[in-house]
């Protein structure tokens, strides 16, 4: 089964193009979220946001980022079940809101 | 009873990890469970946040502790850096290439800056990992390394001009100069170092004789008197420092151009070497 809007089907942020020129509500709606996941991510440890930041944003398995962190995988799964919860508790009343 | 999904197989699933053996029984469930449907639709929009968001700025201070964090691996003879040595000699086995490495080390904390999720406290070893694999062309990297190498010796030019040229004796403004040197110095270490390990003393000498005034600058005590500034700055003109950082800049920018220029045509066409050391007056 094919998920389409997994990080790992998309590819890596940085390889993502722009579509379409950025209105400038778009800006600052980006500049909001941006600063909400900024946020969020203060909360996560070094560790939960290393494996969580390889995850999304490099895009790698969670056996990749394991060995790129240099820890087992059932760590490397706990650190970003960790990570993925504390983000979720700090962005779902903005996903909620529609922001 | 109806047995919901955990959250941590919602989110293997939705990385389309989830074990070989559990993937039937999951994909069975999700498939008619509007609860788990609802939460792993939950899950997705939040986690799409994240990917969507752009990156952020680095906090004030981060290339400091990124130097500090990385110093330990440079005594290193089989750390981080020599691999990238080795790695750009292998690719073009020319001084340019070589020297080049001088910038990438800028360049770490400047994508660093620009992946700048990481700001937060990564350890040295996942940074630096984790870095060059933002997905850049090598000719697009060599373009980041000579802007970032530039970029600092224009900083500081800009901090050695003010301080030459200011009063910064009054009112507190030397403690903001010994800030900015503080910060200053690290990433001149790392270009100095690089330089000397490609064999480019020329520019390294500039270089360990602006890390001398910098870490001055830096270190002098906060009661620093007039005669002692004086004196700091007597040196920083006999030794011609801001003309040989100037001429260095001035290189970088050349170089940037001539990258941009090069474009995917590779680096191929850039062979000289930066001006010697101008005579000490």
């Amino acid at each position: 089964m094919t998920r389409p809007t997994s990080s790992r089907v998309q590819g890596p942020l940085s390889e993502r193009g722009s579509e379409s020129q950025p209105t400038p509500e778009r800006v600052a709606a980006s500049t909001q979220i941006s600063d909400r996941v900024n946020d969020a991510l203060g909360l996560l440890t070094a560790l939960e946001r290393a494996a969580f930041t390889l995850r999304h944003v490099e895009g790698m398995s969670i056996e990749e980022v394991g060995a790129k962190l240099g820890i087992k995988t059932s760590a490397t799964k706990h650190s970003i079940f960790r990570a993925v919860k504390k983000m979720r508790n700090a962005l779902e009343p903005f996903v909620e809101a529609g922001l | 009873m109806t047995n919901h999904l955990s959250e941590e197989e919602l989110i293997l699933h939705y990385y389309g990890e989830t074990d070989r053996a559990d993937e039937p029984r999951v994909d069975a469930h999700l498939s008619w469970c509007g609860e788990c449907q609802a939460e792993s639709a939950q899950l997705r929009r939040v986690v799409m946040m994240v990917e969507t968001a752009d990156p952020v700025e680095a906090r004030p201070g981060f290339e400091r502790d990124v130097w500090a964090r990385l110093e330990p691996r440079l005594d290193a003879n089989t750390g981080f850096f020599h691999r990238l040595v080795d790695r750009s000699a292998q690719r073009d086995g020319g001084w340019f290439s070589q020297w080049a490495l001088a910038g990438g080390v800028a360049a770490l904390v400047f994508t660093a800056f620009m992946a700048g999720r990481f700001s937060g406290g990564v350890p040295a070893t996942n940074l630096v990992e984790a870095t060059p694999s933002l997905g850049l062309p090598a000719a697009s990297l060599d373009r980041v390394l000579h802007a970032a190498v530039g970029d600092h010796l224009d900083r500081t030019q800009v901090m050695l001009t003010e301080l030459v040229n200011n009063d910064v004796g009054q009112a507190g403004l030397f403690a903001g100069e010994q800030e900015r040197a503080s910060n200053l110095v690290a990433i001149n270490r790392l270009i100095r170092q690089s330089a000397s390990q490609s064999g480019d003393a020329g520019v390294a000498d500039v270089l360990e004789d602006l890390e001398r005034v910098l870490l001055e600058i830096a270190n002098a005590p906060a009661d620093v008197t007039p005669h002692e500034l004086s004196d700091l700055k007597d040196r920083i003109t006999a030794q011609d420092l801001l003309f040989r950082v100037r001429v260095i800049a001035s290189e970088m920018r050349n170089r940037t151009r001539t990258d941009r220029e090069a474009g995917d045509h590779g680096l191929s066409g850039v062979e000289g070497r930066l001006p010697q050391r101008p005579p000490i007056s």
